[in-house]
């Protein structure tokens, strides 16, 4: 909000952010727990907290292996129809929940023909 | 192309450097936009569906108001008006606003930091291709023998069970749903990820956008509050196998602890892309840069932490939770949302302002979702709320957030990105007859139900008796719903206009501040090419510094701090 | 009717801070509209950032929002005064609070009022946990009542913990709903169930709702200052005919009170409340 970043902002933004969250969480945390709340709303809170802290693990992760910024991509232009194959086949396997389990006969062989065609892709691009 | 099997492509910098590749993918075969891995595509995709399902989630609302236009009338029967509610509100949230504003972050966020493509285009394609499939299995609802899903968008437990939802609407809701979230997590990481880790290079995180920003902070909350719903509709679907799980009211409460803990940070989801679309237009149609971006940032990033801790205030009236903590949390919002208020208004007090129909939209954003904000803090209050919760006071609110806001900042970033995305003009008369009605409509249709709330109308009545005293304020508000007919009318005449007309769209139109303006429109597969590079990233407005060093012999200020984030 | 006052309290403080911020905002956006517009020949600020005003606004804004809490936390309070025994002490006096099990079912109302004494017996029994259990036997009666269409506000007494208490109920359709009926003066203690979804007992005249949940009671208390008759409402989502599950809550005089519980407790199912 100042004017000029300071400097331990600039080389680190993504520290900064990550431990300013982490901070308001836990005083939030903490005053969760000093009103009583329940167990099962702490522990959705720590759920929720976990993934989020997972999620910046990955973050890290890739920062340290790769630049800040980027010169270089990758762009994929193929797979679409392996996905959308996909797609179809866990829409027919989520109608069992719904029908029955027979449909299992149409959603096996959609996701078999998708993970063929998968896996060709695979060996023909790494040619 | 999009269906040849060839390696990943390895682009030089200005990423679309390859002749072969920066060519304009020619809309091909259906099939070839179905299996795109064109994060543009993908966005369109996903936008064009979730519009479709807007029209048609807008009708289920038109016949709801004709309904309750008058005191006892029941057209449609309580069973079929209940289905209406519950598919217009479901619909309205998991396949409409979430949706959209997710597909507006995969078409403009790699365009925004200078990225030839999305991270990860395939998960991408796979999260729109579930969440497209989850909204046909909803609706499918309708065309059950016992209709479609009738216990509203929360589906409260043990309403939603079995014993008293059979039939095959319930699960069919549940199987959507849960296909649709999935879907928006997916597309969700995909975008966090391209903005945390694509960007071009020179484009530091305090020189992104502040619509870009606001997708970092809208797909935080997806990350992190998603997984709820999804365990909350598993709990639902183990519940309809077995009707005893909510005998118990453990489950029963924890159930709506869990929904609500996906159910407010997706409000945020809902409204942080448009307030971000909404802060750009704004800046760029004051002809200067957004004001208090550093404020802005920080506060969108408070808001979305925030956000995790206030879902009880939905429960205030369960006598089961701790009303005065989440009422400290809710209340606490309204700093970061006073900030960012700050912001937008600060921009429009310092600028030369252009009324054109993009900025019409996000000016007439300001105030309406600001009583959206002000009564949000209203039942925030235990004490306010516990009268007007459940009430179509409520309804008010919760529309004058999604609709007189977020609504208006969807189509201010329609308006504003159309020119971009498909390289043509809209029509700005009827973009202001559009407007004009929205507004009218918006206000006419849902002022009044804040007094309904008060007077006492439960929200999901399906019809109320005269002596109650509702008739009057029920016919504003359903005559409102007709101005909002007639507003969604011009708007898809001015879409079709548009197509059938083609007005052909500079790169430029408005003379934007940030990098997609400077693509062609609509851009190529990779975005930049050398006819359009990425320009010098000098701040969070590029563009307009690239005009401030042009011309500065026209601009009558000079730019202290301008060239720097 | 605590609850009203706190919530015509509570409301207008907050109506007129948010109608000041309303004002102000909209007076920014019209003067910007007027003074700002391209047609005035002003040019666009060249600062895209203000830090001390900023900051000044931001701890206003923490200021305001502190205050905020405090004041609702508070307001909180003084809906629910105190624990119990302070409840009963303030409302009414030196009696005890005046009990109503209130049970909620797809899609009507059913309030058991129990003879004096009765309850406090049972409290100290089972507690309050062993209330569902003790409901089992009204959740057939009360169904009974909805399926067979017993007429209008038919009221009853029936045996319960030793002592009879008086029942009403009804189907809540074609105009059949059952009565609530409390004395003026003294605190009622609402006990609230359901017996089969979540359903939330709505008195738009108190300004209060809360909601029953099934295996589940929540309790609060009120006091009606005046003679009269309100019409109470559902307002959760409760399936087809949720629209259509009101009552009414009749308050009348302590004596009268007293007179209508005696009744109903000897008359058994042939009393008629008021409807």
């Amino acid at each position: 909000m100042s004017g000029p970043v300071p400097r331990w902002l600039r080389r680190h933004p993504g520290a900064v952010v990550v431990g300013g969250w982490a901070c308001l969480n836990a005083v939030l945390l903490g005053v969760l727990t000093a009103y009583g709340e329940s167990e099962l709303a702490l522990l959705l809170w720590a759920d929720a907290f976990l993934v989020l802290v997972l999620a910046c693990c990955a973050v890290l992760v890739s920062c340290s292996r790769g630049p800040l910024e980027l010169t270089r991509y990758r762009v994929p232009s193929t797979g679409g129809a392996v996905v959308l194959l996909t797609a179809c086949g866990l829409a027919v396997g989520g109608l069992m929940f719904v029908f029955g389990s027979w449909l299992a006969a149409l959603a096996g062989p959609l996701l078999l023909v998708a993970a063929v065609l998968a896996l060709r892709r695979r060996s023909r691009g790494s040619v | 192309m999009t269906l040849a099997p060839d390696p990943p492509a390895d682009s030089p910098p200005q990423a679309a450097q390859p002749t072969g590749a920066s060519r304009p993918v020619r809309p091909a075969s259906w099939l070839g936009w179905l299996t795109t891995t064109d994060h543009k595509r993908v966005g369109l995709l996903t936008m064009a569906t979730a519009m479709v399902l807007f029209f048609l989630m807008g009708v289920l609302a038109l016949l709801m108001r004709s309904q309750l236009a008058q005191p006892g009338q029941n057209f449609f029967g309580s069973s079929m008006y209940n289905q209406m509610f519950s598919i217009h509100g479901s619909g309205m949230i998991y396949m409409v606003m979430t949706p959209f504003a997710i597909g507006l972050g995969v078409y403009l966020v790699p365009l925004q930091i200078g990225a030839p493509a999305v991270a990860m285009p395939r998960a991408t394609l796979f999260g729109y291709w579930l969440y497209a499939l989850g909204a046909v299995l909803m609706l499918s609802g309708f065309a059950m023998p016992t209709g479609a899903h009738a216990d509203g968008w929360f589906s409260y437990p043990p309403m939603a069970s079995s014993t008293y939802s059979p039939g095959d609407g319930t699960p069919l809701w549940i199987v959507g749903v849960f296909m649709a979230t999935v879907g928006a997590l997916l597309m969700g990481w995909a975008v966090l990820w391209t903005a945390l880790r694509k960007r071009a290079r020179g484009m530091t995180m305090l020189r992104m956008p502040v619509f870009t920003w606001s997708m970092i902070a809208a797909t935080l909350m997806v990350i992190g509050a998603f997984p709820s719903l999804l365990a909350a509709l598993v709990m639902l679907a183990v519940g309809r196998a077995d009707p005893t799980v909510f005998d118990s009211n453990a489950w029963n409460i924890g159930y709506q602890h869990l929904f609500w803990f996906y159910g407010h940070p997706v409000v945020y989801v809902m409204f942080f892309p448009y307030l971000g679309a909404v802060g750009e237009v704004l800046a760029v149609f004051s002809r200067r840069r957004f004001f208090g971006y550093k404020g802005t940032v920080i506060s969108l990033l408070v808001f979305a932490a925030l956000s995790m801790s206030v879902w009880g205030h939905h429960m205030f009236a369960t006598g089961q939770a701790t009303n005065d903590y989440y009422s400290l949390t809710s209340i606490a919002l309204l700093v970061p949302a006073g900030i960012e208020y700050f912001a937008l208004v600060g921009t429009v007090l310092g600028g030369r302002l252009v009324f054109r129909t993009p900025m019409l939209f996000a000016l007439a954003f300001i105030p309406q979702f600001l009583i959206g904000g002000l009564t949000g803090i209203m039942v925030g209050t235990p004490a306010l709320d516990y009268h007007v919760t459940d009430s179509y006071f409520i309804v008010a609110h919760l529309h004058y957030v999604l609709f007189a806001g977020s609504a208006f900042g969807l189509f201010a970033a329609l308006y504003f990105w159309f020119p971009k995305v498909t390289g043509l003009m809209l029509d700005e008369r009827l973009g202001r007859v559009h407007f004009t009605l929205m507004v009218i409509g918006t206000n006419l249709t849902f002022l009044p139900m804040f007094g309904l709330g008060y007077l006492g109308m439960p929200r999901r009545v399906a019809t109320y008796p005269e002596w109650a005293g509702f008739g009057l304020l029920n016919l504003l508000a359903s005559i409102g719903a007709g101005f909002l007919a007639a507003a969604m009318i011009a708007f898809a005449l001015n879409l079709q206009q548009a197509f059938r007309r083609r007005v052909p769209a500079p790169a430029d139109p408005w003379q934007g501040n940030s990098l997609e303006w400077a693509a062609p429109s609509p851009p190529p597969r990779y975005n930049f090419t050398t006819t359009h590079p990425l320009p010098p990233l000098t701040s969070n407005a590029p563009l307009l510094d690239a005009r401030m060093r042009q011309g500065r012999h026209r601009a009558p200020h000079r730019t202290p701090n301008g060239e720097r984030a | 009717m605590e609850q009203r006052r706190v919530f015509a309290q509570v409301l207008t403080v907050e109506t007129v801070i948010a109608s000041v911020v309303f004002l102000l905002v909209l007076t920014a956006l019209l003067y910007s509209l007027i003074r700002r517009r391209a047609g005035a020949g002003v040019g666009p600020s060249p600062r895209s950032e203000r830090p001390r005003l900023e900051v000044s606004y931001l701890a206003a804004l923490v200021v305001i929002a502190a205050g905020l809490v405090v004041y609702t936390a508070s307001a909180n309070d003084w809906m629910h005064p105190g624990g119990d025994a302070q409840a009963a002490g303030r409302g009414g006096g030196k009696a005890a609070p005046v009990e109503v099990d209130v049970t909620a079912f797809q899609w009507c109302w059913k309030f058991t009022h129990p003879a004096p004494g009765a309850h406090q017996a049972a409290r100290s029994g089972h507690g309050p946990d062993a209330r569902p259990a003790a409901d089992a036997h009204h959740a057939a009666e009360a169904h009974h009542a909805a399926d067979g269409g017993h007429g209008s506000g038919g009221a009853h007494g029936q045996r319960s913990d030793g002592a009879r208490a008086a029942t009403t109920t009804a189907n809540c359709r074609d105009g059949r709903l059952p009565t609530l009926v409390v004395p003026t003066g003294r605190t009622v203690r609402i006990n609230l169930t359901s017996l089969d979804v979540i359903h939330s007992l709505w008195v738009p005249a108190l300004r209060y709702k809360m909601d029953a949940f099934p295996d589940h009671t929540n309790s609060f208390t009120f006091t009606v200052d005046k003679e009269g008759r309100w019409i109470g409402r559902c307002a959760e989502f409760c399936g087809d005919r949720h629209h259509a599950m009101e009552f009414w809550l009749k308050a009348v005089s302590p004596e009268e009170y007293d007179d209508w519980v005696s009744q109903h407790q000897q008359d058994g199912p042939t009393g008629g409340a008021a409807a």
